[in-house]
């Protein structure tokens, strides 16, 4: 099946959701590490979220990836372009798994799909809906150069800080070797 | 620019046909009647009503299993208007004690046939391109309507389900060969 390009980083291999990812998000989900993305969820509950984010990309035409660990072959997250219904625009969003945490892979994943995003599906602009409590997060947006434009909502969770990333001429540089590197 | 291949999800799910409706893969133009689907009380049987962003990730979820189980429901498509009429397929979330034929209509376009139509359609491709050996359909002991489609289809009353939750009956469909003869 080929709805989800792939896409490769240095460490990770970006490509679409499949059902061995299930076992490992569940895990995650099951804890209170998952509680800034609407966490703790049950198994059943797993399912149908991360079911929905394959679906995204017959919805919107894009979704996030699962990521990849190239090493180990494990699954390590879930990051991309992502715009349900309910938030005020499309973001590129993450979720590394707490076993890969620590190790850079969001920032890797983030900037990879900020690229796809701008250069593939041609956005002119990307933000990060981010929980204020979510300090990593933060600390990650930033360091992408995101700068927070304030608070908004994403339904159904509630409030949220948007961070916006830079644009695409920035993103970019002349040529894309920044986020190519 | 990029050099990427974005394939269009029509390549990748199967598009069935049946004498009056497409059964195609879900896309942004559904999520509307999807939304006024799970608004109305008729979504009851379907964990409804839902909210506007609930529908979107109902409809997501329904999609994207494609992904997980290589299988999944269908959109249901009006070939006379090409109006969104429903939704139809093998559906196995993790609350299911085994693959299920699932569907559901829009209120307005009950009474005829299309969920008939599509549920065979559903079943013939899971036997002859999935090779199921047996299917079920999961229905709420309350949906009389879902069950007289069950019965329509030949399925039997095999048993309650109860477990996470469901209040359910599982109507056993016939199998591969009975179904088939009868279709032919």
């Amino acid at each position: 099946m080929t709805l989800v390009p792939t896409l490769e980083t240095d460490r990770l291999i970006l490509r679409g959701v499949k059902s061995s990812d299930f076992e490992p998000f569940a895990d995650f989900f099951a804890s209170k590490a998952s509680r800034f993305i609407g966490g703790p969820l049950d198994r059943v509950s797993v399912w149908r979220a991360l079911s929905g984010y394959a679906g995204s990309w017959f919805m919107r035409g894009y979704g996030e990836f699962a990521l990849e660990e190239k090493v180990s072959g494990k699954f390590a997250g879930l990051v991309g372009p992502w715009f349900p219904e309910g938030w005020p625009e499309p973001e590129i969003a993450w979720t590394i798994i707490p076993e890969f945490q620590g190790k850079g892979f969001a920032k890797e994943a983030a900037l990879r799909s900020l690229r796809f995003a701008y250069q593939d599906l041609g956005w002119k602009t990307a933000c990060s809906c981010i929980d204020a409590d979510n300090t990593p997060s933060i600390k990650l947006a930033e360091s992408l150069g995101a700068i927070c434009e304030g608070e908004t909502e994403i339904q159904p969770h509630g409030p949220a800080l948007l961070y916006r990333h830079r644009p695409p001429s920035d993103f970019l540089g002349n040529d894309g070797l920044e986020a190519a590197a | 620019m990029s050099n990427i291949e974005m394939t269009q999800p029509m390549n990748i799910i199967p598009s069935l046909e049946t004498d009056r409706l497409i059964m195609r893969s879900f896309r942004s133009s559904d999520v509307e009647p999807m939304v006024s689907f799970f608004a109305s009380d008729e979504s009851r049987f379907y964990g409804g009503p839902l909210d506007r962003s609930q529908s979107w990730r109902r409809t997501a979820t329904y999609a994207g299993q494609w992904l997980l189980n290589g299988y999944g429901e269908w959109a249901l498509e009006s070939k006379e208007n090409g109006n969104f009429v429903g939704f139809c397929g093998p559906w196995y979330p993790p609350d299911l004690p085994e693959p299920e034929i699932a569907w559901a209509l829009l209120p307005e376009f009950y009474g005829h046939g299309y969920a008939t139509e599509a549920a065979q359609r559903a079943l013939q491709f899971v036997y002859q391109e999935l090779g199921w050996s047996t299917a079920m359909s999961l229905i709420e002991a309350e949906n009389e309507a879902s069950i007289r489609l069950a019965l329509r289809l030949g399925a039997k009353f095999e048993k309650n389900y109860t477990e996470h939750g469901w209040n359910a009956q599982i109507y056993r469909h016939l199998p591969p060969d009975e179904f088939c003869e009868r279709a032919a």
